[in-house]
């Protein structure tokens, strides 16, 4: 009987050191591309911290988040939804079952689509307090090397909803500010939250689902600076990613959230014609798979699981 | 046809639920050698039997209306059904509660439409987000645009030809005909309806079940293990679903007799030293008809479970029971009872393994020898038990599959013979991992490292195998008559091996 014990809990203590070991994080930062299908799920790792920026449209974003963080981590340090669409919130109410998320950071919506109230409900579910980001903030993600940090370049503060928790009182808080929501006239895709990602002194620009008005107007607060990969806006579509805009940003790597046959036509010839013409390389997460980008700091180094 | 279907009845035949039956059962009907009490025993018999099948019969009906999703899906609304989600890609029926008005299934992934049901005539509703019309149309093979605006209708023929049809306002037919697949479904009595609760009840045991796996455990992983122990093929990822295909394993995470068997087994040793016969009897039963409930109530798994029952019943009253007849009485009767099983490709597979098993499989299993003396003798034993079971129940797999699926897998005789013997060991782990999550998630990390560690190891194989070069080849125009052929040389085999077994003797 003893015997059994030993070799019982050996084996137990085998494969905890085998685990720790087989799924140790990597010494510097690692961002993903999450390949989800139609939509955009982006994860930072910095030892056992992680950010993770829009959840994908499904439970698709599970396989992701389970393959890169080591199982015995349910805690999400950080989560951000640029805005409510679905291609990008869906898969929150998955994280969520899962994980326990420690700040989250999304910019809450008019709309009333059935996505943001299954959010809503799942927020409200769950009593999880929401920040509001807007220009000029800096988001520092608390790791341990301190090296993922976030500047935000849009939407701007007037256009932003502020509350911290969904309540019941939501709805009429919602009518009272609707007139300065309506005076910034900006639809969901417009206000999505961008902004610039230092991961190991690599910047990465974030889009969300921006079209070219507010390309624009980003580009006229003058806070754009040169970055080294870009996250194309609203996955490629032909509504987005102007050529002033990539000129202004001088991205050398473009990373594109697509689903595989697609029915809106993402990533259109455009968007491709005008990523190709500037000698930008390409990456999509229907042809590549996961994404994984290792920053360096003399190379970034990519791989895809396809 | 979805390549889903395959369940391979694997392992053992119903050897081992004989042998524990013999020793416990045997004494029943000692010294009982008066005809009337046979009579009895039959007709007794026969009432169980046809118990079990009119309940299995039921499971099998809220089975398809559950379409393998578990908890959401309402069964009260099998009775009078309203609402009707209807997902296009992927051809399946959602039932929801008209009255709830809630979400209903969590895990649909693709884009669904809504149509409601009125009394006696059909009226649809609209559906509920602008994606859904895009799907429509690519049902109705039309070109899609970007930001359609709202459809006001839905071609109602393509419900009344298609989908659904309401007969009166009690009974409501249900007629789903998509690639040549009709399922009809009657309004059921009251009086069945308990039953229905109670497979609803161990529907949401099994949700639960998963959801203690996903607690610490990787998609994946968590679905393997639940696979191993309930049956769970429908929700793995694509791209593992293939690799479990290509490399031949795929039986392994489809509930079967090996299953069931394990269950008789664990019941008949638990109660090993309790005296009421009869009462073990009918406890065994419960837990073959739970489990079956448990493991969704698929064909297989009813086949399994009813083989199980009878060879109990039969052993209770010290009738003999050949694995080939309990099999050929369980197959007409299943048969009998709904027909459209002879098309079911999992009833097929599932059959034919079992006959491959009870004809040339593995005479004993494992658990039952004499403990080989070194380490090397065992293992060298049990991958022989693995090959010899995967080469009996692929000789008469492997011709249907080749015709219906035109694929062979060359891998699978070394991938099954590599990977079988884990089965059982994944099988206890969870068991234990399950019970520890139970009683403290704390507890449960601590058995979830060494159950990862099997896993993970396992679909590491497992894609190793899938992705090797050749491991399965494709076969285009396979001729039908393959099959016939196949099986006429197999029992030729089988009778020429009885004829050598006579000559030795």
């Amino acid at each position: 009987m003893t015997k059994r014990i030993i070799v019982v809990s050996f084996v137990i203590i085998l494969s905890i050191l085998g685990a720790f070991f087989y799924l140790r994080p990597n010494p510097s930062p690692v961002v993903i591309m999450c390949d989800v299908g139609q939509g955009d799920a982006l994860l930072v790792i910095s030892g056992y911290t992680q950010l993770l920026v829009d959840t994908g449209p499904n439970e698709k974003v599970m396989e992701c988040l389970s393959e890169f963080i080591p199982f015995w981590d349910r805690r999400i340090e950080m989560v951000l939804l640029s805005h409510a669409d679905k291609d990008h919130i869906g898969g929150m109410e998955f994280v969520l079952e899962k994980y326990t998320v420690e700040t989250f950071i999304f910019n809450q919506s008019h709309s009333s689509s059935d996505t943001v109230k299954r959010l809503k409900h799942t927020l409200l579910e769950e009593n999880i307090a929401i920040r509001n980001t807007f220009k000029g903030q800096k988001i520092s993600v608390s790791t341990q090397k301190e090296d993922v940090s976030l500047e935000i370049l849009w939407p701007e503060e007037n256009c932003v909803f502020k509350a911290s928790k969904y309540s019941v009182n939501t709805e009429t808080n919602y009518t009272q500010t609707n007139l300065v929501i309506n005076s910034c006239s900006y639809d969901d895709n417009q206000s999505s939250i961008s902004g610039i990602l230092t991961v190991n002194g690599i910047q990465i620009l974030l889009t969300g689902d921006i079209d070219i008005a507010s390309e624009l107007a980003i580009l006229a607060t003058n806070m754009l600076m040169d970055v080294d990969i870009i996250k194309v806006s609203h996955h490629g579509s032909k509504s987005s990613t102007s050529g002033s805009f990539i000129d202004m940003a001088k991205p050398e790597i473009g990373i594109i959230g697509v689903g595989k046959n697609n029915q809106f036509g993402h990533p259109s010839t455009r968007v491709n014609d005008t990523l190709s013409s500037r000698n930008i390389k390409v990456f999509r997460t229907d042809l590549d798979g996961h994404i994984k980008i290792l920053p360096g700091v003399n190379q970034i180094v990519i791989t895809t699981t396809k | 046809m979805s390549s889903s279907k395959i369940s391979l009845q694997h392992h053992f035949s119903l050897n081992l639920v004989e042998n524990t039956i013999k020793t416990n059962f045997t004494n029943i009907s000692r010294g009982r050698k008066n005809k009337r009490k046979y009579v009895i025993y039959g007709i007794y018999m026969f009432l169980i039997t046809f118990i079990i099948m009119r309940f299995m019969h039921l499971t099998n009906i809220c089975r398809t209306l559950y379409i393998h999703r578990g908890l959401q899906v309402k069964a009260k609304v099998i009775i009078s059904p309203r609402i009707i989600l209807f997902e296009p890609n992927r051809k399946e029926l959602f039932y929801s509660d008209v009255l709830s008005g809630e979400y209903i299934d969590n895990s649909i992934k693709n884009d669904y439409f809504l149509y409601t049901l009125g009394v006696g005539v059909e009226r649809v509703e609209y559906p509920l987000d602008a994606a859904f019309y895009s799907n429509l149309d690519s049902l109705s093979s039309s070109k899609n645009s970007e930001n359609r605006p709202y459809y006001n209708s839905i071609k109602s023929s393509q419900l009344s030809n298609n989908v659904i049809e309401v007969i009166t306002r009690s009974y409501c037919r249900i007629k789903l005909n998509n690639h040549a697949k009709v399922l009809y479904v009657t309004k059921l009595p009251s009086a069945l309806s308990v039953l229905i609760h109670f497979y609803e009840a161990t529907q949401a045991i099994r949700e639960k079940l998963l959801q203690s796996f996903l607690y610490w455990l990787p998609r994946g992983q968590s679905l393997l293990a639940f696979g191993v122990l309930f049956g769970q093929i429908d929700r793995f990822p694509q791209e593992l679903h293939e690799y479990f295909i290509n490399s031949g394993v795929i039986h392994v995470v489809a509930a079967s007799g090996y299953n069931v068997t394990v269950v008789i087994v664990m019941i008949q040793r638990l109660l090993k030293k309790f005296n009421f016969i009869r009462v073990v009897f009918l406890l065994t039963l419960a837990g073959i008809i739970i489990y079956c409930m448990l493991a969704g109530a698929s064909p297989s798994v009813l086949r399994a479970g009813i083989m199980g029952g009878l060879a109990i019943v039969a052993k209770s009253m010290g009738r003999p029971s050949p694995a080939l007849v309990l099999l050929a009485v369980t197959t007409l009767c299943m048969l009998l009872i709904s027909p459209l099983l002879i098309v079911n490709l999992s009833f097929l597979l599932s059959v034919s393994a079992t006959v491959g098993l009870v004809l040339f499989g593995p005479e004993q299993t494992v658990a039952y020898k004499s403990k080989p003396s070194t380490v090397l003798c065992q293992i060298k034993l049990t991958l022989k038990e693995s090959l010899l079971t995967s080469l009996a129940a692929s000789a008469f797999t492997l011709p249907l599959i080749v015709v219906i699926f035109k694929r062979l897998s060359i891998i699978s005789f070394i991938s099954n013979t590599v990977l079988l013997w884990c089965v059982p060991l994944i099988m206890i782990v969870s068991v234990i991992y399950l019970v520890a999550q139970y009683i403290h998630p704390w507890i449960g990390l601590l058995l979830a490292f060494p159950l990862w560690a099997i896993t993970t190891t396992f679909l590491r194989v497992v894609k190793v195998f899938a992705t090797l070069p050749f491991a399965s080849v494709e076969w285009e125009t396979p001729h039908w008559s393959i099959i016939p052929v196949s099986y006429t040389c197999l029992i030729l085999l089988f009778l020429y091996k009885n004829r050598l077994k006579r000559l030795k003797v």
